[in-house]
């Protein structure tokens, strides 16, 4: 697996973790109010935006020859 | 002339627009399967980036989406979670299953599994869970409308006319332009119902509150703050469990991208770059869930006890000096969300219907383009009445079939993927290990208090379903390398 591949599948579970038991009960409470939103509330908009720029990201640095697929080997 | 009239013909006027705009693209598509059911494979990256975003947010999303922030808080949270990664799958399997679609000529999610898995019986399973499905599915998405309509015009029209009208419109177009009239629809509902979402979701905490920021600050000053803290208060009012927050999140999120009516449209997507480019830009469509959660936020301290709670928008509406021409808007927007899925939902119901079940059955001379072409639009007039009947003239609750669909939806997920990245995986296995997933899931849903844990039934689905598809594919033979090959290499 390419580094590329690496760092998009550890982002993806990163971001996945984020959102569930453990990870987003760190985030879970009222405050601090961001932007006027609950902590808890901007966590997932915030975890939304990074999975939107991870995959904006891996598809920017996709190889053009190569075929998008994960066992394709990357670049 | 009364208020409500006024409403009515904002709505009567976007069912014409949305009329016309459905009939019109189906004068170009092709008189053949792969017109109605994939748009002839030439949707470019607006219009699918569209159908993939309204076909998901549906009369739920709009009515049910402030509904539960409304009466369960942060547990509204989960509606957005699961969506964030569970669309990415696609990115990978979108543009292979593209390409085996252009070449072999699949159209539908089970025709492509029924080939890489040599089984007739897996189509015709799915076939039949689909359809088990996408009938409540469509019958809530009807209530929706009829509700709409009928709240909005004081009574004045019935649910049964409500519904009927503005199916009839969805009827029309699916039957007219099959996937195409699906595709320019959901494009311009998709649009109007995220401007429309975006305003309400702002103007509301602002005329009531003075900003969404001081709408949070008095929410969390109140008796409700806890509603803020997630995963916010489970279907009971009882705060709910991160167990039971985390595994509906995964299973629901595993689940998303194989939803058939969703994953098919990979067939119709005209180019690779098309499909990988409305996966990453789905979530600028996701975004529009965070105006639609305000709404229900909103209510919370302006308008406490409204029973049910998915009523809270179109009550919040009738409560407010708001000028007429705006609350027509809305609920044509909400229209939209409930028209935009159900006639995906439609669509794909009749093609999966007549290409993964019906046609196994009929002999070869009923088989012809034409004849299930013609089949399809038969089952579209079909599934439509019988969705309406559930929807108006039955009492069966059957929409409580929907509960468990996230659950028993996430057991193709493990096909699709060994589809691609697993070639021992065979028929055996797959069969043995869909049915099984199904079973189990379907178990627990029944009976959760035998659920070792209070995790979500699709969970349990998932490991039974992969410890089967493992372990009886590894004890029984590979399908055929020429087979395999094509996956492999798509």
């Amino acid at each position: 697996m390419s580094r590329r591949k690496i760092i998009f599948t550890g982002g993806l579970l990163l971001i996945q973790l984020c959102l569930i038991w453990p990870v987003y009960p760190l985030f879970s409470d009222i405050y601090p109010l961001i932007l006027g939103i609950p902590l808890s509330f901007a966590w997932v908009i915030f975890a939304l935006l990074a999975a939107f720029s991870l995959l904006l990201w891996y598809y920017l640095t996709e190889p053009e020859e190569s075929e998008p697929s994960l066992n394709s080997g990357g670049s | 002339m009364e208020s409500w009239v006024i409403i009515l013909i904002v709505c009567g006027i976007y069912l014409a627009l949305t009329l016309a705009m459905g009939i019109i693209p189906g004068l170009k598509v092709s008189d053949s399967v792969t017109g109605f059911v994939a748009g002839d494979r030439s949707m470019n990256l607006l219009i699918l980036y569209f159908v993939m975003g309204a076909s998901i947010f549906s009369s739920f999303a709009f009515l049910g989406g402030p509904g539960w922030a409304y009466s369960r808080g942060a547990a509204a949270f989960y509606i957005i979670a699961y969506g964030i990664t569970g669309m990415i799958p696609l990115y990978f399997f979108g543009p292979k299953v593209r390409r085996l679609g252009e070449k072999y000529g699949f159209v539908t999610q089970a025709e492509i599994l029924e080939d890489r898995f040599n089984s007739r019986a897996l189509s015709v399973i799915l076939a039949v869970v689909s359809i088990i499905v996408f009938i409540p599915y469509l019958t809530l998405q009807m209530k929706g409308a009829g509700f709409v309509l009928t709240t909005i015009s004081e009574g004045a029209i019935p649910e049964w006319l409500g519904a009927g009208i503005a199916y009839l419109v969805v009827l029309a177009y699916v039957y007219f332009s099959g996937v195409m009239g699906v595709g320019w629809t959901n494009t311009f509902q998709g649009l109007f119902m995220m401007a429309i979402a975006w305003f309400i979701g702002l103007y509301l905490p602002i005329k009531l509150f003075g900003g969404v920021g001081e709408m949070f600050n008095q929410i969390a000053a109140s008796d409700f703050s806890a509603m803020l803290t997630a995963p916010g208060l489970a279907a009971d009012g009882q705060p709910w469990d991160w167990w039971g927050f985390s595994s509906a999140v995964v299973v629901s999120a595993i689940g998303f991208s194989v939803w058939p009516h969703f994953f098919m449209r990979a067939f119709a997507a005209n180019s690779d770059k098309t499909m990988k480019l409305t996966v990453v830009l789905y979530p600028t469509f996701q975004l529009f869930m965070i105006p639609i959660l305000i709404i229900g936020f909103t209510a919370i301290l302006a308008f406490p006890g409204v029973e049910p709670a998915d009523t809270i928008l179109p009550y919040v509406l009738t409560q407010l000096d708001l000028p007429i021409i705006i609350i027509g808007l809305v609920c044509a927007g909400t229209l939209a969300a409930s028209m935009s899925s159900g006639d995906a939902i439609l669509h794909s119901a009749a093609s999966i219907g007549v290409r993964d079940g019906l046609s196994k059955f009929l002999p070869e001379r009923f088989n012809t383009d034409l004849k299930q072409r013609y089949l399809i639009r038969v089952f579209v007039v079909v599934i439509s009445l019988t969705a309406y009947y559930f929807a108006i003239i039955s009492d069966v609750p059957i929409v409580n079939l929907l509960l468990g669909a996230y659950g028993g939806v996430a057991q193709i997920f493990p096909l699709v993927f060994c589809m691609f990245y697993w070639n021992r995986a065979n028929r055996a296995g797959a069969l043995s290990g869909l049915i099984g997933g199904i079973a189990v899931t379907l178990l627990f849903l029944f009976y959760p208090e035998w659920r070792p844990f209070p995790i979500h039934e699709g969970i349990y689905g998932l490991i039974v379903n992969i410890i089967l598809l493992v372990g009886v594919s590894l004890f029984t033979p590979p399908e055929s390398k020429q087979r395999l090959n094509r996956y492999k290499n798509a």
